[in-house]
C-alpha cells in the first residue's frame, strides 16, 4: 500500500509561501547539482540541514525518506571506487580501489543528501491541493495542473484496485513466475484497470462539466506573500548568492 | 481419508480488530463437510473480515484457524487451502480481469498447471453446467452486473473447489439472476458458506443460519 | 528508471528541461479537456506500474510502460509523464525537481516514437499486430535505457562503465515490456478498441502532418 507520502505538519517551513518554496528549491537544487567545489556543497549542506530541522520536529517521517535514499547511494560506494581509474589505494584480490573513485562517491553522497533535504523539506511539505494552487499561480498551464490533480487522485484508487485483483488472482491459485502466463495475467490486470478507470473517469468528467467545470479549479483563497515570506526570500537570496560566490569567485 | 472427517474450517477464539474498532471477539466457528451454512449480520459486523480470516487474507489478532484438519501457521499453509476453497467476492469487478469470459474461467485451471486445451475443456464444461455457454466469447468488461456475478461464480467453480465462500452473492442482482444463482447453489454437491444480510435468500439456500453479532456467532436453526 | 538528482551535468539537465518543456507544450496543445481524465489515469497507471514487482528469472523488475503510454496518448505522453515523475519524486524521492526534465525526456521521447511506430507499421494479421506491439514495448524501454545511459556517460566520462552496465541490465526488462505491451494491446483490441489510435499508412499527406505537430490538434 502506498501511503500519502507528503510530509504534513506545522512548522515555519510549512507556513512559508508554497510558490516561494518551489522556486527556491528549484534554484537551490540546480546550483547544488552543477556545483563542483567541496566548500559550496558544505555550505549547501549547512543550509539544507538548517531548513530541515523545523520539518523534522514537526514530522519525523522525513528521517525515513533520508535513510531510504541513502541505501541507494551505498551502491555508488561499491561501483565507483572499483570502476574508476586512478591512484590505487587498496588492492582487493585483483580489484583496484581508486582514490578518485572514493572521492567522487563522497562528493556524490554529499550532493545527493543536500538535494534530498532541500526537496523533502521545501517541496514534499506542500500538500497536494496547495501544490496545485501554487503551480497555477506560478502560471503553469491549467491543463497540466488539472492533470496533476487527476493523476494524484487516481494513484490511490488504481493501486487499491490492483492489489485487490492481485489478491483475487492469488485466491485462484496464481503464483507469479517467469512465464508467459504470468506476463499475460499482469497485462490483463493492467488493461482491465485502465479500461475500467477510463470509463469511470469519463463519468466523473461529465459530472464535473454538469457542475460548470471549464478546466480550471477556482481557488477559494488567494495567495499573497506575507512579511515573513519576504524575510525568507531575503534569507534564500543570501544563501544562493553565497553558493554562487563560493563556487565561481576565484580564490 | 481423514480430511473428510475433520471439519473443513475450525476457528477458535478468534479476535480481530482494525485500528479503531474491535470487530471479532473470541469467535468460535466450525464448518463440516457437506454443510450448507448461511451467515447473517448487519453491515460492519465483520462478516467479510471473518471470510478473509478463513482464507488467510487477514491474520487474526489472536486465536487459531484450522482448515481441512490442519492448523494454519503461516501464509504457506493457506496456499493449499485457497486451492480447495472457492471465494466469491462481493464485487465481481474485483475478480474478473481477462478479456473474454472463457479466458477468465480458464485462468484458475491454468494456474493449477493444466494445459490450455484441458483448461479450455474444463471451462466449457463449467459454463455449460451453469447454462452460461452463450457468454463464453463475450468481453467480460461489457457484461451486465448480474452476468458478471454468474461468470465470477463460474471462474471459482472451474477450479472444482471443495468448499465455496460467497460474500454477499446477491447484492444488486435482479430477481432473474438471483434465481439463477439460487438454482446453481441448489445443484451443487459441495459445502458452502454464504454471507448475506437477506434472510429470505439464506433460508432458501442454507440448511443452517448463524448470526454474527457483537463479534460473536449466534446459531439459530 | 530514474536519474537521481546530483549525478548528471548541467548541459544534460538543461537539454532535458528544454526537450521536456517543448514536448509538454505540444502534448498539452493536443490534449483537449475531454481527454485530461484519460491522460491522468494513464499517468496514474504508469505510477502504479512502477510499484509492481514482476518476476523475471531469479530477480524481479518494475514495469515502465512508457511504450504503451505513448501508443495510447501520443504527444500527450509528455505531460502525463511529467506529472507521473513529479509525483514519484515527491512520494519516494525517485528523481527530483532538477532531473524532472531529463527523466521526462528519456521516457517521453521513446513514448512518442512508439506512437508513430505503432500507427505507421502496416500490419493486419493478429500475429503481426502482436509483433509490432512487442516492438513498441521493447523499444520504449530500449530507447529510454539508451537515453539514461547516454545522460550518465555525457555527464562524466568516468560513468561510462556504469552507463554500459545500466543499459545491459535493462535488456531483460526490454523483453518483459515488449511481452506485456503485446498482451496489453491485444487486451485493448478485444475489450475497448476505441482507446487505441487508428492505424495509418505512410503517405505524403501523413508526412506533411508529421511536420505540423505544432498545430493544435486533439488526440484521438
Amino acid at each position: 500500500m502506498i501511503e500519502d507520502s507528503f510530509l504534513d505538519g506545522n512548522s515555519i517551513i510549512h507556513n512559508m509561501d508554497p510558490r516561494l518554496r518551489i522556486i527556491i528549491a528549484f534554484i537551490f537544487s540546480f546550483l547544488i547539482s552543477i556545483s563542483q567545489q567541496l566548500p559550496t556543497l558544505l555550505l549547501g549542506l549547512t543550509v539544507a540541514i538548517l531548513i530541515s530541522f523545523p520539518v523534522y520536529w514537526s514530522n519525523h517521517r522525513i528521517q525515513k525518506k533520508i535513510i531510504f535514499v541513502n541505501k541507494f547511494i551505498l551502491l555508488f560506494w561499491i561501483f565507483l571506487p572499483l570502476t574508476m581509474d586512478g591512484q590505487p589505494i587498496v588492492l582487493l584480490g585483483g580489484l583496484i580501489v581508486s582514490k578518485e573513485g572514493i572521492w567522487l562517491a563522497a562528493i556524490l553522497t554529499l550532493k545527493m543528501n543536500v538535494l534530498l533535504l532541500v526537496l523533502t523539506s521545501l517541496v514534499v511539505t506542500i500538500p497536494i491541493s496547495l501544490l496545485g494552487k501554487a503551480l497555477q499561480s506560478l502560471k503553469l498551464p491549467d491543463k497540466l495542473v488539472v492533470l496533476l490533480l487527476f493523476t494524484y487522485r487516481y494513484i490511490f484508487i488504481l493501486e487499491q484496485e490492483f492489489r485487490t485483483l492481485q489478491v483475487a488472482a492469488k485466491l485462484r491459485g496464481f503464483e507469479p513466475a517467469t512465464n508467459l502466463h504470468t506476463y499475460r495475467t499482469y497485462a490483463h490486470m493492467t488493461g482491465m484497470l485502465l479500461v475500467r478507470s477510463i470509463t469511470k473517469a469519463k463519468q466523473l468528467q461529465q459530472a464535473m462539466v454538469c457542475r460548470g467545470f471549464t478546466g480550471r479549479f477556482h481557488s477559494l483563497s488567494d495567495m499573497a506573500l506575507k512579511s515573513v515570506d519576504w524575510m525568507w526570500l531575503g534569507f534564500f537570496i543570501c544563501c544562493i548568492a553565497g553558493l554562487g560566490g563560493v563556487e565561481w569567485i576565484p580564490r | 481419508m481423514d480430511t473428510t472427517v475433520a471439519p473443513i474450517f475450525e476457528l477458535e477464539d478468534i479476535c480481530f480488530s482494525y485500528p479503531e474498532v474491535q470487530v471479532l471477539e473470541d469467535l468460535q466457528f466450525s464448518m463440516n463437510a457437506g454443510e450448507k451454512l448461511g451467515l447473517m449480520g448487519s453491515t460492519g459486523t465483520g462478516k467479510t473480515t471473518l471470510l478473509h480470516i478463513m482464507i488467510g487474507l487477514l491474520i487474526p489478532t489472536s486465536g487459531t484457524v484450522a482448515a481441512f484438519g490442519k492448523t494454519m501457521n503461516s501464509e504457506k499453509d493457506f496456499v493449499s487451502v485457497r486451492k480447495q476453497a472457492g471465494f466469491l467476492f462481493q464485487h465481481s469487478d474485483q475478480q474478473l480481469f481477462s478479456p473474454t469470459v472463457l479466458e477468465d474461467v480458464a485462468f484458475g485451471p491454468l494456474n493449477s498447471g493444466m494445459s490450455s486445451q484441458e483448461a479450455k475443456e474444463i471451462s466449457w464444461q463449467t459454463l455449460r453446467s451453469l447454462k452460461l455457454e452463450d457468454l463464453a466469447d463475450r468481453v467480460t468488461h461489457r457484461l451486465s452486473g448480474g452476468q458478471k456475478k454468474l461468470v465470477a461464480l463460474a471462474t471459482v467453480l472451474s477450479m472444482s473447489p471443495k468448499v465455496l465462500l460467497l460474500d454477499e452473492p446477491t447484492t444488486g442482482l435482479d430477481p432473474v439472476t438471483k434465481n439463477h444463482v439460487m438454482e446453481i447453489l441448489h445443484h451443487l454437491d459441495i459445502s458452502y458458506l454464504i454471507v448475506s444480510h437477506h434472510l429470505d435468500f439464506l433460508q432458501q439456500t442454507s440448511k443452517k443460519i448463524i448470526m454474527l453479532e457483537h463479534g460473536r456467532l449466534i446459531s439459530n436453526q | 528508471m530514474h536519474i537521481a538528482e546530483g549525478i548528471v551535468s548541467a548541459p544534460v539537465l538543461v537539454t532535458g528541461i528544454g526537450v521536456a518543456t517543448a514536448g509538454t507544450a505540444i502534448g498539452l496543445r493536443r490534449l483537449d479537456y475531454n481527454h485530461i481524465a484519460e491522460a491522468g489515469i494513464l499517468s496514474a497507471c504508469f505510477f502504479v506500474a512502477g510499484l509492481i514487482q514482476i518476476p523475471i528469472g531469479p530477480a524481479s523488475a518494475h514495469l515502465v510502460l512508457n511504450g504503451l503510454l505513448g501508443i495510447l496518448l501520443g504527444w500527450a505522453a509528455f505531460p502525463a509523464l511529467v506529472v507521473g515523475l513529479l509525483l514519484q519524486a515527491l512520494f519516494f524521492q525517485f528523481g527530483g525537481l532538477t532531473t524532472l526534465g531529463i527523466n521526462t525526456m528519456n521516457l517521453a521521447v521513446p513514448a512518442v516514437i512508439c506512437r508513430y511506430l505503432y500507427v505507421y507499421i502496416p500490419v493486419s494479421t493478429r500475429k503481426w499486430k502482436a509483433v509490432s506491439a512487442f516492438l513498441c514495448g521493447f523499444s520504449g524501454v530500449g530507447l529510454a535505457s539508451l537515453g539514461l545511459s547516454g545522460s550518465l556517460a555525457f555527464s562524466e566520462e568516468n560513468f561510462a562503465e556504469v552507463a554500459a552496465l545500466v543499459f545491459l541490465s535493462h535488456i531483460p526488462i526490454m523483453f518483459l515490456e515488449g511481452i506485456i505491451t503485446a498482451f496489453g494491446i491485444s487486451f485493448l483490441t478485444k475489450v475497448e478498441p476505441g482507446l487505441l489510435p487508428a492505424k495509418k499508412t505512410i503517405s505524403v499527406p501523413a508526412l506533411f502532418q508529421f511536420f505540423t505537430i505544432f498545430r493544435k490538434k486533439e488526440i484521438s
